[in-house]
């Protein structure tokens, strides 16, 4: 179980100690702009700007907050039960438009991995298909009876096709429990690329068996088999980082723990009964299906008396992610037009407080870039609001008074930001190397190196994220609907071309931010650089970080050990894809330990 | 003795369409999922019934 304090007050405690430091930041924020801006008299620029780094900093130091809970605490040393278990579980994966062929290959390892727990029968698959495109909803029947054949699971493995994606993933999930839903009192939900050693999946029924109250629980996948520059930072990232920020979220959630989406199991009884899904009054974006189902299944949950928990020590729980930042750009524009349709839900009756507090923490994340974006504009265009420098103030004084320069502290802010920013991570390279936790990710000075070079790199690609995070919001209010794309998996690496057309217009808005800067603000230009020069070399940054990675830095524990489920999806992809098998496979090893 | 003017035993995909059909069928055990109430019921404010207010109507007929 996580680190959670048991009793709701000290869950009280914790979120008003990171409530209370993160306001205590911002007002901090807050006050040094304007000292800084009202030195050569107060304007509304000046305070409209100080408002904007209130709530940008805010957002920073929330962040940090809960990194530093996560620091604080260990994982329980919870006894190991390895008794047996006897609930039937169902396995969903939900599909749409996937590769047949890499999906159904993590199926048969998942498949494989459960029988050597000896409860393979207790778990039946359902392949959930939303598939529009016939061609690869026949390449999916095709591999299902191969599927079928190999394993040997028929009545324990299932595929069904629906006409119509009415409600999306969360419709399909529904049509699942409508069908068949009495026969499962759990479900494991998956997605197309999770992946989990079948020792994970019992362990997860032995908890939900042993809290009856248990509604969800959620594990914290880990990202696998990034081959690209980018996709092997955010794995590092993902794997090195997540578990602290994670065990500082479980700290502060109490019973109202998130849902994901995915990896995670659920009590069916439960979901049933509370998480029946609507859809919003209205057009999209704000109105129609709920995109972001997960978080508002997790709130369902919570409001109907439920535990939804989040155990960061379960191990052995995988997916993958995008392999450039054009694809995490993709992704991202459907999570913001989901996180901003739960301004709608803010006020939904009867939600724990909460939960209505993560909707808004969700649409904090994807408003604060606008807020930062926001300021930088305001700052280039400040001087031009600015009142002449009064250099004689007091009557019949004879002597000029100059202003005295407040740009320490501008300093002091700027110092301040990149410290919640860096702060945090570097506290847990320190605490990873002091506990031994660096072990894994190939010693505690290459976890350092690969951190430091992680900071750089995100530094240098923000911008670019705050660009496009920007442009989904601006999508987002104006009305626009994202729809739902396929994800794309696989390679991932782009031309130069390609990055090109993604990002061209960054190029623009970083030349005329520069040139606008250099014509009102030229003592701003310094301070805009570090935004401005990414977005003019966006094409270069995209294109080089989509290439497939040969750094020895990034390591990470699934990496330099793929554990037995991963080299069993391996073996089994590379057969059916007619390649060599390089990799034997091992049996399942230990899913659950504590850290 | 195989028909060769069946043109549907040639369909692989149909055949396998079939087969899927017959050997993945999901369990049946339905279960309800009812739909939860997310929205407050709109209620009509103060000022929209302010602004909704016409003045009385008053008969034509006559002078």
């Amino acid at each position: 179980m996580a680190a959670q304090p048991k009793d709701e007050g000290g869950v009280g405690l914790t979120r008003t100690l990171s409530l209370t430091a993160a306001i205590a930041a911002a007002c901090g924020g807050f006050l040094l702009f304007l000292q800084y801006g009202a030195s050569d008299g107060l304007d509304i620029i000046d305070v409209l700007r100080s408002a904007l780094i209130f709530a940008s900093t805010f957002w920073l130091a929330w962040g940090a907050a809960q990194a530093i809970a996560g620091l604080t605490s260990r994982p329980l040393a919870r006894p190991r039960t390895t008794g047996p278990i006897s609930t039937r579980t169902a396995i969903l994966v939900p599909v749409y438009n996937e590769d047949p062929v890499a999906t159904f290959a993590r199926i048969a390892a998942m498949e494989a991995s459960l029988r050597q727990t000896g409860f393979g029968d207790l778990f039946h698959f359902a392949i959930l298909s939303d598939t529009r495109d016939d061609r690869i909803a026949a390449k999916e029947r095709h591999w299902f009876l191969r599927l079928l054949a190999e394993t040997g699971a028929e009545g324990r493995m299932f595929y069904r096709r629906r006409q119509n994606n009415k409600g999306r993933k969360a419709g399909n999930i529904e049509d699942f429990i409508n069908t068949s839903g009495a026969a499962y009192p759990f479900a494991i939900i998956l997605d197309a690329d999770s992946l989990m050693e079948g020792e994970t999946m019992v362990e997860l029924v032995r908890r939900m068996e042993a809290a009856p109250d248990l509604g969800l629980l959620q594990t914290l996948p880990v990202i696998i088999h990034a081959k690209s520059r980018f996709g092997r930072v955010m794995q590092f990232a993902g794997a090195f980082y997540s578990p602290i920020f994670a065990r500082g979220l479980a700290m502060m959630q109490g019973k109202t723990g998130p849902f994901w989406g995915h990896n995670a199991i659920v009590r069916v009884r439960a979901f049933a009964e509370s998480c029946g899904m609507p859809a919003l009054s209205g057009k999209p974006p704000f109105g129609g299906h709920i995109l972001s189902h997960d978080y508002v299944e997790a709130a369902l949950l919570a409001r109907a008396g439920w535990t939804v928990r989040v155990d960061d020590d379960i191990q052995g729980s995988y997916e993958e992610g995008p392999e450039n930042i054009v694809d995490h750009a993709k992704r991202d524009r459907r999570w913001c037009q989901g996180n901003l349709q739960h301004a709608r839900l803010l006020l939904a009756p009867g939600l724990r407080m909460w939960s209505r507090f993560v909707f808004l923490q969700g649409i904090l994340a994807y408003i604060a870039p606008v807020f930062w974006l926001a300021f930088l504009g305001a700052s280039i265009l400040a001087p031009l609001f600015a009142a002449p420098i009064d250099y004689f103030p007091i009557k019949d004084w004879p002597f000029p008074v100059l202003p005295v320069s407040q740009a320490s502290k501008a300093l002091g802010l700027a110092v301040g930001v990149v410290g919640l920013l860096f702060v945090p991570k570097i506290l847990i390279v320190i605490d990873a190397a002091l506990r031994g936790r660096a072990r894994a990710f190939a010693g505690g000075a290459r976890a350092l190196q690969s951190t430091l070079v992680e900071l750089l790199f995100s530094s240098i690609t923000a911008p670019i994220f705050l660009m496009y995070q920007t442009r989904s919001v601006l999508q987002v209010l104006r009305g626009a609907d994202g729809g739902w794309p396929a994800q794309t998996r696989g390679d991932g690496s782009l031309t130069l071309a390609q990055a090109w057309s993604a990002s061209h217009w960054m190029v623009t808005n970083g030349v005329i931010g520069l040139g606008l800067a250099n014509w009102f603000a030229p003592a701003l230009v310094p301070w805009l650089l570090p935004v401005a020069l990414p977005l003019v070399l966006a094409p270069v940054i995209i294109s080089w970080s989509s290439r497939q990675s040969q750094s020895r830095l990034f390591l990470t524990p699934t990496e330099r050990h793929p554990s037995a489920v991963i080299n069993l999806q391996h073996l089994i992809l590379t057969r059916w894809q007619g390649k060599e098998t390089p990799v034997e496979p091992d049996l399942p090893g230990p899913a659950v330990m504590n850290a | 003795m195989t028909d060769l003017s069946d043109q549907a035993q040639f369909d692989i995909e149909a055949n396998i369409a079939e087969r899927v059909e017959l050997l993945g069928a999901l369990p049946r055990a339905p279960m309800a999922m009812p739909l939860q109430r997310l929205e407050m019921p709109r209620r009509v404010g103060l000022l929209a019934m302010l602004m909704h207010l016409r003045p009385a109507s008053t008969s034509r007929v006559g002078h």
